[in-house]
């Protein structure tokens, strides 16, 4: 039997008793909605909370204090290096701070004390750590970014106003490192973010080490550096890469560490939505057991028919267990359209629900239900899959319809 | 490929009718053991699985039919006609005995190689004619050609041709129900006719019919025999029905009584 015909054979049938396809569809298609919609609002959750969270520089970061050995030996280039060749590294910043001077240009007042963070820029910028409020990120080694609180250094009292320390961006001005007579000019390209802590103050300037390497100038043993942070490009491999670099010999720490549970939250969260959606599943199948079931029965006559003119058991079990794939196969297709549909609305009135409840808006383009193509093939395959397998005990009960009974002896 | 159908009038020259012939059976145009029945016993059981008894059906029943003949068999009822039908249609296996069929042996032929053989080898024309009641008459009649695998363009010929031939080509969109008794069994003829078979066995293949519609189904049967060498086995309890035959079977108590030899 060629398979062109198996398939209008099974279409045939299956329209012969169109109200019980109907309703097995129907439950075909909602359990796999379910499945999809359910697995899709874990996957939006994780999407836009989970991801944007594990990116974040907090969560990726590990501490570098110093050197396992006898006098703390501090961290120095090579350290950096070898840091920067482990896996999964998205960059490696380090810092020294030291005391600066500015000059003014026009001798009115005395020259002020800065604070000065030294660091290599690049890293800074890659790691994600630097975020600003005002301006751009540097790009030559002569463009600085300043605190929210920098204008605090010329006035007497902390007034932690970022507005007064707009006024400074795009200033040139001269700087140079106490106790050194080199001057090095310098542009405020941008003004970091406000500390979240308010009581914290953020006066200090953050320049480029290459200025101070070009311009000769060292900050005593320059090849040692105190403030080193790795940063990962994903959260996930924090905690094999604090242990290799703890295990390598230095002092480390990472605040993902102190979240035990992090990784298991997720794997219990979707462990437990894929347990619900099987439930649905399985529901769904019992549906189409059903459905076959009746549907041998019904056409006892028909299969006996059948094999007594010479039909291969084989075709029988075939006809059978495409008939139910067809039933997962159309349940699965309107299914997906309408968990797709069903998507977009719960992406659209969430939010909205949510402003409701707990009065405060959701977070920007947050997403609470999110469909992958993956998702998508998976459903419609396990859903395909689990309509054949409900389909199989019936199809082999077919082929096993005695032909005599099945014609009540009446040949 | 089927240009001359050999069940076609059409046929120009004898010889091309009888190279048709050839292509699928060489058998037919030749005489020889068609149906070979050797020391066949057999009996059902009945009752519950404690309480189970043997009822002998049976007995050493040795039958030779030959090819192109037309066996009419007969005996009352209850007698063990249809069980021997169903042992040569592979519906029940043989518990003793041996059974070959156009050369070949089935005694021992799983139900796949039943199944194969029954569709390429034997027509079937059942008493309540056993048409799928959700087919068309067309589609009742197409089955084996589908089952077969012929592509769909050479089913429609093969199939409006045999209607015609059987002239209820006018009802081909017609289900079952919608057809006369004597329709119907033509419908089934035809479907049983469908892949040139080289044995037709038939139960009681008039016993729900018309005398109009008997008389009209036994001229086909000598037609289809005389004209292309198809071996009948006919079961009837009607005198005027087995006069069809060139011998008749008589069957009594489960066993052969006349007719076990072949002519
Ligand atoms: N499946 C079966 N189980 C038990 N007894 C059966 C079965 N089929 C047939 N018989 C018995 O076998 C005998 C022969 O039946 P059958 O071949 O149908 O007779 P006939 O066709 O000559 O009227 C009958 O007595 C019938 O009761
Ligand atoms: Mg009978």
């Amino acid at each position: 039997m060629k398979w062109k015909d198996k398939l209008k054979f099974v279409r045939q049938n299956v329209k012969k008793n169109r109200m019980r396809t109907f309703m097995t569809v129907l439950a075909t298609a909602m359990s796999c909605a379910f499945l999809i919609i359910i697995a899709s609002v874990g996957f939006g959750v994780q999407k836009t909370v989970v991801d944007e969270l594990t990116a974040d520089a907090l969560v990726t970061e590990i501490d570098i204090h110093s050197r396992i050995d006898s006098d703390f030996g501090q961290i120095t280039l090579a350290d950096i290096q070898y840091f920067e060749s482990l896996d999964h590294v998205k960059a490696v910043t380090r810092s020294n701070f030291t005391g600066l001077t500015m000059e003014d240009d026009d001798d009115t007042t005395s020259d002020a004390s800065i604070f000065g963070e030294i660091t290599a820029m690049e890293a800074l910028k890659q790691s994600g750590k630097l975020e600003l409020a005002y301006g751009k990120y540097p790009e030559k080694e002569n463009e600085v970014v300043v605190g929210a609180h920098f204008s605090d250094v010329f006035s007497e009292r902390a007034f932690r106003n970022i507005e007064d320390t707009q006024q400074w961006l795009d200033k040139t001005i001269n700087i140079m490192v106490t106790g050194e007579s080199t001057t090095m000019e310098v542009k405020i390209v941008g003004i970091i973010e406000e500390p979240k802590k308010e009581w914290v103050s953020s006066e200090q300037i953050v320049i480029d080490e290459l200025l101070l390497l070009n311009h000769g100038v060292s900050l005593g043993d320059s090849q040692q550096y105190d403030n080193v942070k790795v940063y990962m490009d994903h959260v996930k491999y924090v905690e094999e890469t604090n242990k290799a670099i703890s295990e390598a010999g230095y002092f480390t720490y990472a605040v993902i560490s102190e979240i035990e549970q992090f990784s298991s939250f997720f794997f219990i969260f979707q462990a437990g939505l894929i347990f619900v959606g099987v439930i649905a599943i399985i529901i769904a199948s019992i549906g189409i057991y059903n459905t076959m079931t009746m549907a041998v029965t019904e056409r006892i006559q028909d299969i006996g028919i059948m094999k007594a003119i010479g039909s291969h058991p084989s075709t029988i079990r075939q006809l059978f267990l495409i008939e139910s794939a067809y039933i997962g196969f159309i349940g699965a297709i309107i299914g997906t359209s309408v968990s797709y549909l069903l998507s977009k609305m719960v992406n659209v009135a969430m939010p909205v629900l949510l402003e409701l409840a707990i009065e405060r808006q959701p977070p920007e383009d947050f997403i609470f239900s999110y469909i992958p193509l993956s998702l998508v093939i998976i459903a419609v395959t396990i859903c395909i899959g689990i309509a054949i397998i409900s389909g199989i005990r019936p199809a082999m009960r077919a082929t096993r319809v005695d032909v005599l009974k099945a014609l009540r002896r009446d040949i | 490929m089927y240009g001359c159908d050999f069940l076609e009038f059409g046929c120009t020259t004898l010889e091309g009718f009888f190279f048709e012939i050839n292509k699928y059976d060489y058998r037919k145009a030749m005489k020889g053991e068609m149906i070979e029945l050797e020391n066949i016993n057999h009996s059902f059981e009945i009752g519950t699985k404690k309480h189970k008894r043997k009822v002998p059906v049976l007995h050493d029943i040795h039958l030779k039919v030959e090819q192109g003949e037309i066996l009419s068999i007969m005996g009352r009822s209850g007698t063990g006609k249809s069980t021997l039908l169903h042992l040569i249609s592979g519906y029940i296996k043989p518990q003793q005995g041996k059974i070959m069929i156009n050369d070949t042996e089935v005694t021992h032929f799983t139900e796949g190689e039943w199944a194969d053989f029954r569709l390429q080898h034997l027509g079937f024309v059942f008493q309540n004619f056993q048409l799928i009641p959700s087919m068309t008459a067309m589609q009742n009649a197409e089955l084996p050609l589908i089952l077969h695998g012929v592509p769909e363009a050479e089913r429609k010929n093969k199939v409006t041709d045999m209607m015609k031939r059987l002239d209820i080509e006018k009802y081909m969109e017609h289900y079952p129900s919608e057809l006369s008794g004597g329709q119907q069994q033509r419908v089934s003829i035809a479907r049983a006719l469908m892949l040139n078979p080289s044995i037709i066995l038939a139960d009681e293949p008039t016993g729900s019919l018309d005398s109009e519609n008997e008389q009209s189904l036994l001229h086909f049967i000598k037609q289809l025999n005389e004209e292309h060498g198809i071996t009948f086995l006919i079961i009837t309890h009607d005198e005027q029905v087995a006069k069809v035959g060139h011998r008749t079977l008589l069957m009594k108590d489960g066993r052969i009584a006349e007719g076990g030899h072949a002519i």
